[in-house]
């Protein structure tokens, strides 16, 4: 059970696909910085979701960003949020 | 006279490029530059009017954009294919732009004398 945390652009990340497959349904993935900007991505949306439902964003970094999150599946999550995150998954991975 | 052209490719809270960026383009325009601004990839990011980066405690340079004009900048070109790929409207920028394809930006920037990428 791995949290995989995300912080560059999808549009800019060259491994982006490629670290796709290092996710299993049981791990979660959070969405940081410009990471974010995928949100604003259908497709992205779904490449994310195909891997695992456990999909989170941390809020203020899209609310920095000025994104619109186009789809509802992946929850926004708050500082706080994101330690309980990081504490229930057994591992992080900084991507 | 000699042009500068400066090219903006990543998002604004990537890193400092684009508050260097603004720097740069008010600096050299106040020294009667013919200055050129041209946003492509991530860049076009730092057009969006939503942006609140004072959330984070970062200043939001986007707003000196609207600035350009009092400097007499007014050759800012976006890219129409990162606007499309990231499915941005023209209405979501902040700032009066040309959005151009990629054969047209080229060009520009082809007959630009001096050319700056801040990344």
């Amino acid at each position: 059970m791995i949290l995989h945390k995300l912080s560059h652009s999808p549009y800019s990340q060259k491994n982006f696909v490629s670290l796709l497959t290092r996710i299993t349904d049981k791990d979660g993935i959070l969405l940081t910085q410009d990471a974010t900007y995928a949100l604003s991505s259908t497709e992205y949306c779904q490449l994310l979701l195909k891997q695992t439902v456990n999909v989170y964003a941390l809020e203020p970094d899209t609310i920095a960003r000025g994104i619109q999150p186009v789809m509802s599946e992946i929850q926004l999550v708050d500082y706080a949020e994101f330690v309980t995150l990081a504490l229930k998954y057994n591992n992080v991975i900084s991507w | 006279m000699k042009s500068l052209a400066i090219i903006n490719q990543q998002g604004p809270l990537h890193s400092n490029a684009g508050q260097e960026s603004v720097d740069l383009v008010l600096a050299a325009a106040s020294f009667g530059q013919d200055v050129s601004v041209f946003f492509i990839d991530d860049g076009v990011f730092q057009l969006l009017k939503m942006q609140k980066p004072d959330v984070l405690e970062h200043k939001h340079f986007a707003k000196s954009f609207g600035a350009f004009e009092f400097y007499d900048v007014e050759n800012i070109y976006v890219c129409q294919r990162s606007l499309t790929l990231r499915n941005i409207e023209s209405n979501q920028l902040n700032v009066a732009c040309q959005i151009l394809s990629d054969t047209e930006l080229n060009a520009k920037l082809a007959n630009a004398h001096n050319i700056i990428t801040l990344s």
